[in-house]
């Protein structure tokens, strides 16, 4: 089966890079730039692994996964974290069961691509 | 300004009541000692003119009460003594008086010495009213002081962690474009970029590491942590790295060695000097490891028999973006590592110091940490 993946960003050079990686590595990926472009491609019925940036406007990264779970859309995904923070935020202690990894920027694509080939497996 | 007055001799209180108010004071007059504290306590006079002599309680007494009093040392007193009276007059001076006049008393001198004491008073109050206003405005600029540093460690943190996505494509993509490059010059090139992106990276990195250990917002997380076993694993991470140097180390640490400590924070601390270890010793050399129980600290020292350091730089080794052989191009060091490890020490109630016997006789650093954290 062809496991897709999501890179939710707002800045455009994460996504290509992003992007990039994971295309040469034979991924297929799409790019949104918003926790409610990730909603949408959830509703549309994206099954996969979502690479989801903490830092956003408007919806941040805790509140997209808020939303997806509120909207019930969690089930077969699997989220892991883009973060250039150390500290935990307070939001996130309610919603750490949702994520099971964090890449910290800069990342290295040694670095994505285990955090991926990790958990894509995990996707259902 | 007020004059008080204390003698049990009612007609000489009366002139001398009347000299005062001819040089425009407010005078108050009492006939015994008792008296003279409650006025002192309630009406604050800003001289007290105090006769010896006095039946119940004596001027000494009275002197001896207001110079013990915190709210009162600061009211001058001027004693009214007899005249061939030599150790009165002394005993007044020594119990804190600032003068004397002779009973019976020359009116223009009564008068002089009173207005004496009153500037010398004034001179006083001023100097303790710009005292306060000095105290008050070394705090406000304190504080200022501080909101600029904190403003200055947000800002460092704030820069650090936006340069960590225009980072990101440099350090994942560069890799990839140098994979790909036939062409013999540009891969020197882009080894050349890539090690300034390293660089770059790590100096965010420490940057960032370094505001956030001097931010007061950011406390340890205290667990039970085992220095030996920290020490035995970092060296035991680095085996292959000490192999190659030619380094050969001696743990001599007693186990274990437990602490309460913030466990991130520690393997930092003992990953940076570790590593400096390597870094400043030439082949065949050793590094020794030794564990000290002082008290309620443990003493750890590190010594190498590396490339040593001068009395220049032993003062200068802990300071932010200090680099021990001044070369500002050393892309292997941010110069931040022992500023960083000084700054967990310490946010640990702890210490650290490093020392040298020259340039070439190696180093040793020497760190202490309590073993209990106080409560916060």
């Amino acid at each position: 089966m062809n496991k897709e993946i999501m890179v939710v960003d707002d800045d455009p050079s994460i996504r290509s890079t992003v992007d990039i990686i994971l295309k040469t590595s034979g991924y297929s990926i799409c790019a949104v730039e918003s926790g409610q472009g990730c909603l949408d491609r959830l509703r549309e019925g994206f099954r996969g692994l979502i690479l989801m940036d903490v830092m956003m406007p408007k919806m941040d990264g805790w509140d997209t996964i808020a939303a997806i779970e509120d909207e019930g859309l969690y089930k077969g995904n699997v989220i892991c974290m883009l973060t250039a923070v150390h500290d935990p935020c307070p939001k996130l202690e309610k919603l750490t069961e949702y994520v099971m990894d964090y890449v910290r920027k800069p990342f290295t694509s040694e670095e994505l691509l285990e955090v991926v080939t990790e958990y894509i497996e995990y996707v259902q | 300004m007020k004059v008080l007055i204390v003698d049990d001799n009612t007609k000489i209180m009366a002139i001398a009541e009347v000299h005062l108010k001819k040089e425009g004071l407010e005078v108050l007059c009492v006939e015994d000692g008792k008296s003279a504290l409650e006025s002192a306590r309630q009406e604050k006079p800003d001289l007290i003119l105090l006769d010896v002599d006095m039946p119940d309680m004596s001027g000494f007494e009275v002197c001896q009460i207001l110079k013990d009093d915190a709210e009162l040392v600061m009211i001058p007193v001027v004693f009214l003594t007899a005249a061939d009276d030599n150790k009165s007059r002394v005993r007044g001076l020594d119990l804190g008086a600032v003068d004397y006049v002779t009973k019976p008393f020359d009116s223009f001198e009564l008068r002089a010495r009173v207005r004496a004491a009153l500037r010398t008073k004034q001179l006083q109050d001023q100097l303790a009213t710009m005292n306060l206003e000095l105290e008050e405005r070394v705090d406000q600029r304190t504080e200022e002081i501080k909101q600029l540093l904190e403003q200055k460690d947000a800002f460092v943190n704030q820069l650090s962690h936006d340069l960590k996505t225009p980072l990101t494509p440099l350090v994942a993509l560069l890799p990839m474009v140098a994979e790909r490059t036939e062409d013999v010059e540009s891969k020197k090139m882009l080894d050349l970029i890539m090690n300034n992106v390293d660089y770059m990276r790590n100096l965010t990195e420490r940057t960032l590491q370094l505001a956030q250990l001097n931010s007061p917002e950011v406390s340890l997380r205290v667990e039970k942590v085992d220095l030996a076993s920290e020490i035995r694993n970092t060296i035991e991470s680095l085996s292959s790295v000490f192999k190659e140097n030619g380094i050969e180390i001696v743990n001599n640490t007693t186990t274990p060695l437990d602490i309460e400590a913030d466990r991130m924070l520690i393997k930092e601390l003992i990953h940076n000097l570790v590593s400096n270890t390597i870094k400043y010793t030439n082949g065949d050399g050793v590094v020794t490891f030794e564990s000290f129980l002082k008290d309620d600290n443990v003493e750890i020292s590190i010594k190498d028999t590396g490339i040593g350091m001068t009395i220049e730089q032993q003062k200068r080794i802990f300071e932010e973006f200090y680099k021990a052989d001044d070369s500002r191009t050393d892309r292997s060091s941010t110069g931040l590592g022992l500023t960083i490890c000084k700054r967990i020490v310490e946010n640990h109630g702890g210490s650290i110091r490093a020392e040298s016997q020259g340039s070439g006789h190696g180093t040793s650093v020497h760190f202490t940490l309590p073993i209990r954290q106080s409560e916060k």
